[in-house]
């Protein structure tokens, strides 16, 4: 199967090629043009990208949505906090061992939590966080406590950017390498009809399984970049709900189960909040949950399948990204 | 003459005072399951019809000089309108839709809610002077406060079960609640039915949250907390059953009051939480409920 | 070809509730037989095949309460219908259960991925059996778009893309003009020739009797009848089985 992954690249038209890697190089020399300030926005956006790719994977294709998906990020960003303070490891262990704590942590919930369905797995996804979030405020001498904890600086901003981006390019261009792969058609077809699926030789439970751990690890992982740049964290960020009905509602307004729905939806998302707080300083909360509101009723399946039909055929690769000028 | 020893006493206050928000927590379920069961519809914004009844009886209190117990239905003939303006602007739009736009929706309105509350309400705490004072039996304590909203949510309950059972729209909400389909070939009016239970379910929800400011201060955010709770009870009551979900919230209640004092308060907020994780995973249906989803 | 049995069901019986839906049911089928399972509504059939495919009903576990299936030798009583779909048994379903947002060509794709591991292989395979079953040139249409006798014929290739060496086939005929379940119980002919052994549930006599080479016959969940065709047409008990209910024997 990963021989599929080179082969859909191959096959990419060379127009698409030229887009993929003109943005890339153009978000490498970003740090070099723009003001500190621009680079921790585009630093925000590509987290929600991560976050909106990876809750995707369990949500979108699988079809198993998840109310929860913040406490991933919020582990990835306090279990490097306690390899760092209590374990004293340098910054790179100490982040690829938040996403593989992260990873650890989905498998093992992944045993009780998959068997339900629908509404039932949303909701105890939620109460996970919630739970984790109180567990977290209450074993004060390993994790700081409901104050919240603190790293020194590790790492510079340029460095977090590219971490940051650099791990959301990576998950995207996985992501389109597995577009035409038996492992997105398996995870397509639970959702689609799981009883199906498992008569027609898919192991629903590993799979789910394996879509359910691919989502945690890219998050936590943001998680930990997150941390290791703004250098606090406490559980009320960590395991806030608003997170995760932002990554919901930007993967939504992006497309759900498409590639670019989790590029799309927080660019948009983000440009236009950017915006409302500029204008609208005091009511741009409020606005925010106009807007949820207007894009469900509106565009519930998304920007991309939007487009697609405006334009007719399959645009489930990269497109022209628009730059958000400030 | 028995007397109580000290331990004692203080357990069954706790309890007293543990049922005494269970039958509150109730109320609100009692609101939640009905729009999940009859509409299909998950209501995020549950939470905000709470706080909103507990700013009118906050501002009817205090600038119209209004006895607090007639706020109770004040907030919910204000809830009940309201609820069926939202539904027939927005709600009834998601319908039919999946779980997560509802969802969504809901989520979107009380985002909104909160944001305005914050606005034309302020951020700072609020609070309703009711009663006060305690009620002293044997060396058990029960809050006053919590005796009278405890005795109100009682009749409530009773008279939505009354509603439900013998009247004909509670009989035709029960109906659609149970097959959408056999009740529309019986001639019940579904968008009707629809709207009035978004209607009651918001209306309970303000009620309640009448009733709660009696007990606790409150800013434009705590609704959120009682909505995940209310989640909790339905879960762990199962879906649909009135009966589950007295047994649910009044277990609720005490677990805890019994946690906040024997453990810490943070822990007994994560009971709800604890409760639906073990009830999905044990007996997904509910302590009384029928398999469904 | 006689000789190999290809499934083995012994003393199965499942009931719920206090209704027995299969009483202690035992056959065999042979290798490349034909064998259709009939019976009135109600005699347990669909029961007996989710028994033999590992499917869940609802709320029930998927386990027989007594007996045993072995197919090809091996005991699948208690297996996962992933496991049982691997090993070589492709399942239709009564009402279809097809991959919903999916086109038709993905449909079968994902059969075919039971014993492909490219997705540019499985999809020549898929290809191939669309082309077979008469649905290439709807191959792209999503499955909300098929008319049901699409999605019947849609619902047999996706089993058949799963490469078994039995095919249960549910009612794969209700609902369809004659015209249409002729051509379907030509294809299940053709499919047999490949060396297929097909079980089938169906009510539609005719067919029942032009494709089967041995019928068995369910009533109130026990079996009353196992043989050739002639012969059970002329079954006593068989008769009266069909005569006491309201069913409405055809041909």
């Amino acid at each position: 199967m990963i021989r599929d992954i080179f082969i859909n690249f191959k096959q990419l038209l060379w127009k698409k090629w030229l887009i993929i890697i003109s943005s890339l190089v153009i978000i490498a020399v970003f740090p070099l043009f723009i003001s500190p300030y621009f680079i921790s926005f585009i630093m925000s956006i590509a987290m929600y990208v991560i976050l909106c790719a990876s809750w995707n994977v369990i949500s979108g294709y699988a079809g198993y949505i998840s109310f929860g998906h913040v406490v991933f990020w919020g582990t990835g960003a306090y279990l490097t906090t306690i390899f760092i303070n209590k374990l004293g490891v340098c910054w790179p262990i100490a982040l690829i061992s938040a996403g593989i704590g992260a990873a650890l942590i989905a498998t093992l919930i992944s045993f009780p939590l998959l068997r339900l369905s629908g509404t039932f797995f949303a909701i105890s996804m939620l109460a996970f966080t919630e739970a984790m979030g109180i567990a977290v405020a209450h074993f004060g001498n390993l994790t700081g406590g409901g104050g919240g904890t603190y790293i020194i600086p590790l790492i510079s901003l340029n460095t977090a950017y590219f971490l940051m981006v650099g791990l959301a390019s990576f998950l995207l261009l996985l992501m389109l390498g597995l577009q035409n792969t038996k492992f997105i058609y398996s995870l397509k077809a639970i959702r689609g009809n799981e009883i199906a699926a498992d008569t027609l030789g898919i192991n629903t439970v590993v799979r789910k399984r394996q879509a359910f751990v691919f989502s945690a690890f890219p998050a936590a992982l943001a998680g930990s970049i997150y941390v290791l740049n703004v250098c606090f964290i406490s559980p009320h960020t960590a395991f806030n709900i608003t997170i995760t009905l932002r990554v919901i509602m930007m993967t939504v307004l992006g497309g759900i189960g498409t590639v670019l729905g989790p590029l799309i939806g927080p660019i948009v998302f983000n440009g236009i909040a950017e915006l409302l707080w500029a204008r609208f300083p005091f009511i741009h909360k409020a606005i925010l949950g106009v807007m949820v509101i207007i894009i469900v009723l509106v565009i519930p399946n998304g920007v991309v399948p939007l487009l697609n039909k405006l334009f007719k055929k399959k645009f489930n690769t990269l497109k022209v990204k628009k730059q958000k000028q400030k | 003459m028995y007397q109580f020893t000290g331990e004692i006493s203080i357990l069954i206050s706790l309890i007293i005072s543990g049922l005494t928000m269970g039958f509150i927590y109730i109320i609100i379920a009692e609101g939640l399951n009905l729009i999940w069961g009859v509409m299909g519809i998950v209501n995020l914004a549950h939470g905000e019809f709470i706080m909103l009844g507990m700013y009118i009886t906050y501002f009817v209190s205090i600038y119209l000089n209004i006895n607090p117990l007639l706020s109770i239905f004040i907030s919910f003939i204000a809830l009940f309108i309201f609820g069926i303006i939202l539904n027939e602007s927005l709600i009834k739009r998601v319908i039919g839709a999946t779980p997560l736009m509802s969802m969504l929706l809901t989520f979107g309105i009380s985002i909104f809610l909160i944001n305005m509350g914050v606005i034309f309400f302020g951020g700072d705490s609020k609070i309703v002077d009711f009663a006060s004072g305690s009620i002293i039996f044997k060396q058990i304590v029960v809050s006053k406060p919590r005796t009278i909203t405890a005795a109100i949510s009682i009749v409530i309950s009773l008279l939505m079960y009354w509603f439900l059972q013998r009247t004909e729209t509670g009989m035709a909400i029960r109906a659609v609640s149970i097959d959408k389909d056999t009740a529309m070939h019986c001639g019940i009016n579904i968008r009707k039915i629809n709207a009035i239970t978004f209607g009651i379910g918001a209306a309970l929800a303000g009620v309640a949250g009448s009733l709660i400011s009696f007990i606790y201060s409150f800013t434009p955010m705590v609704g959120q907390t009682f909505m995940l709770k209310a989640f909790a009870i339905v879960v762990l009551g199962g879906m649909g059953h009135f009966i589950g979900i007295i047994i649910a919230g009044l277990i609720l209640g005490v677990f805890e009051a019994l946690g906040a004092y024997y453990i810490n308060v943070h822990l007994s907020e994560a009971i709800a939480f604890i409760l639906i994780i073990l009830t999905l995973l044990i007996r997904p249906t509910g302590i009384m409920g029928i398999g469904n989803d | 070809m006689k000789d190999k049995k290809v499934l083995e069901v012994r003393k199965i019986s499942k009931h719920f509730g206090g209704i027995f839906a299969n009483k202690d049911i035992s056959f065999d089928i042979y290798e490349g037989e034909i064998i259709s399972l009939i019976g009135p509504n109600g005699a347990g059939k669909t029961t007996l095949f989710n028994l033999i495919n590992g499917v869940e009903i609802k709320g029930q576990s998927r386990f027989p309460d007594e007996g045993y299936i072995k197919f090809l030798g091996k005991d699948i009583t208690k297996e996962r219908s992933c496991n049982i779909c691997r090993m070589g048994i492709g399942r239709a379903f009564q009402i279809v259960q097809l991959l919903e947002e999916l086109s038709a060509l993905e449909n079968v794709i994902i059969g075919a991925f039971v014993n492909i591991e490219s997705i540019y292989k499985a999809k020549e395979e898929a290809l191939v059996i669309l082309d077979f079953i008469g649905l290439y040139n709807k191959r792209n249409y999503m499955v909300g778009e098929l008319t049901i006798a699409d999605k019947k014929l849609l619902e047999i290739a996706r089993a058949l893309a799963t490469n078994p060496k039995l095919l249960m086939l549910d009612e794969v005929m209700a609902g369809l003009t004659p015209v249409e379940f002729n051509e379907i119980a030509k294809k299940i002919k053709e499919i047999n020739k490949t060396g297929v052994t097909i079980m089938l549930i169906e009510h539609i006599m005719q067919a029942v009797m032009a494709v089967s080479d041995r019928i068995i016959v369910l009533d109130k969940g026990a079996k009353i009848a196992d043989g050739p065709p002639e012969e059970i047409v002329k079954n006593k008990k068989v008769i009266k089985a069909y005569l006491g209910s309201d069913e409405n024997v055809r041909g």
